[in-house]
């Protein structure tokens, strides 16, 4: 199952944070993926999508926050981010400038 | 900052100014930083997201055209300084480029008018006044109408006679007027309701009821009742003859305070109507004069005062229609005022226009003749204005007093008093032969520091 996901499908969106951003000065990238994605299936999404070299993958599962509006309780979904690490020299457009 | 300036006539200057681009940038700059410091982005603290990301968030022409804005007001004072402009009017402007920053402003200025040509040799006649031997005898006849005596008489009505009566008349059985215990003096020729009726009561006697009917005039204010029958229900009430009293030295003494003979009245009475006449003549000829000026002096202004006057009578007339009544928006005023007239506002605009451009260019002439002439009104002038008025007003006195000790007020006082005194000044030198404007060499003088 996990094979066929194509590559533009394992990036879902750059998370662009306060946080990412200073990430970005270590050339290091936060991706908001798929959750059925691997290190390996990230690494080569971005390497296609961005023509850069990662040299890491960092992942992890991101529980979603529980709200409560009176008696009602709602959750948010749970999802999984991924910081990509760059071979040097490398840069990603859209965190650029920063 | 470069600027290019360029003389329009009426009275306008085009000011072509460039903003260096380091300029803009440094406003571009502060405007992020103005938005910055609140603007709430996802996933950064208010104040903490970098300029790129703001950027992208608001979109990149946001910051562009918010420098713009504030580089236009800023420019533009500083291009005034510069070119030692003084506008009387907002200037209009548009943005020819943005980057690099170019923009053309198009200021009024107030024009510069040179009457001392005209206000050497102006001369308006004045026309005397004379009073009619008729008027004083109307103005007597009325005298004694006012002091006549009414009294109850027991024969059919005549002419000049007063009747008290209810009247009902109906259109179509539609009520058209009705009224009990209606006072009036049937007098010859004069219309009562409707025309026909004051003499359908002629020769009827105290008690009476009776009706009758006469047709509705074609130029009634009523379309549908033009030429229709009006039914009138007639209930005479009461009949009193006007006794008039006899125009003698009698009549003379119990007149007012009194007077001692008829011919002391009738020297009051011509006096009065002297002086109304007079004073008459006096705006008249305040009016000609400044008229007459205003018409060889042809003072060329910017179009947009001619804009704004317009707009200010558009105002003003609305207002007069408006008096009394309350409620509802500007908006739906005019609307309704519009339709009451039957016109749309750009027919009333235009309309108008030509009587506001005649106001502009009186006011123009008048200021720049109060100018020439060197017109000012002192405090002291303002202090005695505000006396005379505040006076003879009793108990209010106080407050009125505290209304004109404003500066507002008394800015609003001294310009009222300024033109008052420049029409004077005006007149005298109209009226007199051969007087010369202020003192000449003090003129000249004037002139040419202001040219200078």
């Amino acid at each position: 199952m996990s094979k066929t996901l194509h590559p533009y499908d394992v990036i879902i969106r750059p998370l662009i944070t306060e946080k990412a951003t200073r990430l970005a000065g270590e050339s290091k990238y936060a991706f908001e993926i798929d959750r059925r994605a691997n290190k390996p299936q990230v690494k080569n999404a971005v390497e296609t999508a961005f023509n850069v070299s990662v040299t890491k993958v960092n992942t992890m599962n991101v529980h979603g926050k529980r709200r409560r509006v009176g008696a009602r309780a709602t959750k948010a979904p749970d999802w999984k981010k991924a910081i990509v690490t760059l071979a040097e020299g490398d840069t990603i457009q859209i965190f650029e400038g920063v | 900052m470069q600027v290019i300036r360029e003389e329009l006539p009426d009275s306008q200057i085009v000011l072509e100014i460039t903003v260096e681009d380091e300029r803009l940038e440094q406003a571009k700059a502060a405007a992020y930083r103005r938005v910055a410091s609140k603007a709430k982005i996802p996933g950064f603290r208010p104040g903490k997201a970098p300029r790129e990301v703001v950027e992208r968030h608001f979109g990149a022409q946001t910051f562009l055209h918010e420098a713009i804005d504030k580089l236009m007001s800023e420019v533009y004072q500083e291009a005034l300084e510069q070119e030692q402009i003084d506008p009387i009017e907002q200037a209009s402007f548009e943005v020819v480029t943005e980057e690099p920053l170019v923009a053309k402003f198009t200021v009024p200025v107030r024009p510069t008018i040179d009457l001392a040509e005209q206000l050497a040799t102006l001369r308006v006649p004045r026309e005397t006044v004379e009073v009619d031997a008729e008027r004083v005898d109307e103005g007597l006849e009325s005298l004694r109408h006012r002091y006549a005596t009414l009294e109850p008489v027991d024969r059919p009505t005549k002419w000049d006679d007063i009747v008290r009566a209810d009247v009902n008349a109906t259109v179509n059985s539609a009520p058209l007027f009705q009224d009990e215990d209606a006072e009036f003096q049937l007098v010859k020729d004069r219309t009562i309701s409707l025309p026909g009726f004051a003499e359908a009561l002629i020769g009827r006697k105290k008690g009476e009821e009776f009706q009758f009917s006469v047709t509705v005039p074609d130029d009634a204010p009523n379309e549908k009742m033009r030429g229709e029958q009006a039914q009138y229900q007639v209930h005479l009430k009461e009949l009193k003859e006007e006794i008039l009293p006899e125009l003698d030295d009698e009549f003379a003494r119990g007149v007012g305070e009194g007077f001692e003979s008829l011919e002391a009245l009738r020297t009051r009475v011509e006096n009065d109507l002297r002086e109304a006449l007079e004073q008459e003549e006096e705006q008249r000829y305040k009016d000609e004069v400044l008229e007459t000026l205003t018409d060889e002096v042809q003072p060329q202004f910017p179009p947009i005062l001619s804009e704004r006057e317009t707009e200010r009578m558009l105002k003003e007339q609305l207002g007069a229609a408006q008096r009394g009544r309350r409620g509802g928006n500007e908006k739906e005023n005019l609307e309704g005022y519009l339709q009451q007239i039957g016109k749309s506002e750009d027919e009333l605009m235009a309309e108008m226009r030509p009587l506001a451009e005649a106001r502009i260019r009186r006011s123009l002439v008048l200021s720049e003749v109060g100018e020439a002439e060197h017109i000012e009104v002192g405090d002291d002038e303002v202090d005695t204005e505000i006396e005379r008025l505040t006076s003879g007003v009793g108990d209010q006195a106080d407050e009125l007093r505290r209304l004109f000790s404003q500066e507002a007020a008394k800015e609003n006082l001294r310009r009222s008093l300024t033109t008052k005194k420049t029409l004077d000044r005006l007149v005298e030198i109209a009226s007199s032969d051969g007087a010369e404007p202020a003192d000449e060499q003090e003129e000249a003088q004037a002139s040419a520091s202001r040219n200078g």
